[in-house]
């Protein structure tokens, strides 16, 4: 088992995360990806315990290995191969999340101010083509709008994985997402000779789990605070050429006034957001 | 109609109205993604009986296992 739930950070909802590794010479990928496909739809979140959702991944390596994750419990042998450190938790809790002054904090209030513009932006558009979308559908200035926010999601998304390998700040600063003073926060300078992509987060390997690692930790504070519902959306519009997004119950619905609405209130929620992670 | 159902019907639609339930759920599945920004407990989830997994939750992945594994019996579970 890993995730949330078998550590000393978890809410009343978190998963019950069981991994099965299994040895992928003998499963080929295709059937590794089918059988994957297969628990998500006919296993995964239907049993409960109190409101948490037992669900299972397969894996072809063991995640104790990699660093991957804060705990690991053995259900079979009944034992921990990791144990959750309350301590340590303790400790970059406060440094890196709850102190304002933390590398992590910093990059999140510049990556912030970065993507106001695009918000503000996207409201606008919306706003405008909201009395219009029935007849004429989603305007080209709107669309345009979306496009750009779409690549920008993507390279949002990239960093949370890119976090894990301490590569994220050049994927960004390559993208041209990396504003003004950010390079030099790393405890080094970036350039943009090759060197950049050899940049690695040093800070990862004493952290508790790449978990810590600072592309997941502003992955996150931009999920609290809103702002991937906004992306999500407008994620699925691009993706359909604007002719679909998923409704609250996952179904693909065409694009209308409705979608607009939607969206128009995640953007709501997040404008006027003060800059900086605020709980 | 009764007294209660009416005091029911009266509550659900004042929930709607203030869009309540949406906003509670939508709290809820934010939170659920975002583990290490939040802050530290003092002890393990009920899940766990002192550092031990309850039973209960130990049958209950084992016999989930069964399934996939009644599914796909080739499939070839490593032990650590």
């Amino acid at each position: 088992m890993v995730g949330a739930s078998i550590t000393y950070q978890y809410d009343p909802t978190s998963d019950i995360d069981t991994t099965i590794v299994i040895p992928l010479d003998v499963m080929g990928t295709e059937e590794f990806g089918a059988a994957d496909k297969w628990i998500e739809a006919n296993i995964d979140n239907k049993k409960f315990y109190n409101e948490r959702p037992y669900q299972f991944k397969l894996s072809s390596e063991p995640s104790h290995k990699n660093l991957s994750s804060d705990a690991v419990y053995d259900v079979k042998n009944k034992k921990w191969i990791r144990k959750p450190n309350q301590e340590r938790s303790e400790e970059e809790y406060d440094e890196l999340i709850a102190d304002k002054s933390s590398y992590e904090n910093k990059i999140y209030k510049l990556l912030e101010k970065t993507i106001r513009k695009n918000i503000l932006n996207l409201h606008e558009a919306a706003v405008e083509n909201l009395d219009s979308i029935n007849e004429s559908g989603i305007s080209n200035k709107l669309k345009n709008i979306m496009y750009r926010s779409y690549n920008r999601y993507k390279v949002i998304k990239k960093f949370r994985g890119k976090g894990y390998g301490g590569r994220w700040q050049a994927e960004m600063f390559e993208n041209e997402y990396m504003p003004e003073g950010m390079a030099q926060w790393g405890g080094q300078a970036l350039d943009t000779n090759k060197e950049v992509y050899q940049y690695k987060d040093k800070r990862v390997p004493d952290r508790i789990s790449q978990n810590w690692a600072t592309g997941n930790i502003v992955y996150k504070f931009l999920d609290r605070e809103g702002y991937h519902k906004v992306y999500s959306m407008v994620k699925e519009a691009v993706r359909s050429n604007f002719k679909t997004y998923k409704d609250e119950n996952e179904k693909d619905v065409p694009i209308d006034k409705s979608f607009l609405e939607t969206l128009i209130s995640y953007l709501n929620a997040v404008k006027d957001d003060e800059i900086g992670f605020e709980r | 109609m009764g007294y209660v159902m009416k005091k029911i019907i009266s509550l659900y639609e004042w929930l709607l109205n203030n869009d309540l339930t949406k906003e509670a759920l939508e709290v809820a599945s934010l939170h659920k993604d975002a583990a290490i920004i939040d802050p530290v407990a003092e002890e393990l989830s009920e899940i766990f009986e002192g550092e031990e997994l309850k039973e209960e939750v130990v049958n209950t992945i084992e016999s989930q296992i069964g399934k996939i594994k009644n599914q796909f019996p080739d499939l070839e579970i490593l032990d650590y």
